[in-house]
């Protein structure tokens, strides 16, 4: 086995405990013991916790890539864009999990860069799924909170199409009723005291 | 050990909604309270995170409960007055998205109150938004 692989083996393993428990999941002897190495070779290939966790952070960096490249392809948020991120189950997790520890900053502000590329990839998508003419900053900003929402609501036994069409249809949901609620003025006045 | 820190929450979670029925504005009485109780709040977030079922069940129990108290309070602050059901299905959007980005470290009045300020001007901002594009 070339120690490029041997190496790639501890930070895949690395990252699905990530993914898994966020920071408290990275224990060298528990990665070792899954993959029934010796610890010795993790300090040959990665020097200390500091250097995986450098690498942890880089294959995330490409993982999302290819989940941005995969994003270009896409026409909807549902089921399209929904479906894709259950097909990237593990990278969501460990964006997820990042985004939690604000306290690790390496992994905080990795994930703030991957949000930072994702509102960009998947903005257009999300207006049209929402079906407004109210402005993109408005509509951006929405999809900050829903997503945020996601982060909290999320874990691995639960991300799956369900969970994310109940989540997207509440956010249009609550927009809809705001258009509802101005077109039917008699019904009552929206920021307005009877 | 687990059911009993579930328990020790769930009282101490019957403090907590005891204050926040006396409360009669989000800004500042809520946000105050929230702070003044972080270990709960922060207890219930990595309730809803742990998504094991006795877990879940005892922060939607906790969730729900803070969600029948604000709802007019809630309604009052964002001036939804006629539409309070449309009103708290924005406000679960916005805790859960406070819960997101709020630790034990960065709780505080100051951020809470940055982050529903926000989602208060965003939601009047689109409303004003949805009604500009009617009239034209």
């Amino acid at each position: 086995m070339t120690k490029a692989r041997n190496s790639t083996l501890w930070i895949e393993e690395g990252y699905n405990l990530f993914a898994h428990e966020g920071p408290e999941g990275i224990h060298i002897e528990k990665i070792a013991r899954n993959l029934q190495l010796n610890k010795s070779a993790f300090y040959h290939y990665f020097g200390d916790l500091d250097g995986f966790c450098m690498e942890l952070i880089q294959m995330h960096h490409n993982k999302a890539d290819l989940f941005l490249r995969e994003i270009s392809d896409l026409h909807n948020i549902d089921p399209e864009y929904l479906l894709l991120l259950v097909k990237h189950t593990p990278t969501v997790m460990f964006q997820v999990q990042s985004t939690r520890n604000q306290k690790n900053y390496l992994f905080y502000d990795a994930s703030r860069s991957v949000d930072r590329k994702v509102n960009i990839a998947v903005g257009r998508l999300w207006r049209e799924y929402l079906d407004t003419d109210i402005s993109i900053e408005l509509t951006d900003r929405y999809y900050n909170i829903i997503r945020d929402k996601f982060y909290t609501r999320v874990t691995f036994q639960n991300l799956n199409y369900q969970f994310l069409h109940e989540l997207a249809s509440e956010a249009k949901g609550i927009l809809n009723r705001l258009k509802e609620h101005k077109s039917h003025p008699k019904q009552g006045t929206i920021f307005t005291r009877r | 050990m687990y059911l009993e820190l579930l328990a020790l929450d769930l009282k101490k979670a019957v403090t907590y909604t005891d204050d926040l029925a006396k409360i009669n504005t989000i800004d500042p009485e809520y946000l105050e309270l929230d702070v003044k109780h972080k270990v709960s709040v922060m207890f219930q977030v990595q309730l809803i995170r742990m998504n094991e079922s006795a877990s879940l069940r005892v922060a939607e129990m906790i969730d729900q409960e803070q969600v029948d108290i604000l709802r007019d309070v809630w309604s009052e602050y964002l001036g939804v007055y006629d539409n309070p059901d449309l009103a708290i299905r924005y406000f679960v959007m916005v805790r859960d998205m406070c819960y997101a980005r709020i630790s034990i470290k960065n709780i505080s009045t100051p951020l809470l109150r940055e982050l529903i300020a926000e989602a208060k001007a965003l939601m009047r901002r689109m409303v004003k938004s949805n009604a500009a594009l009617q009239l034209n």
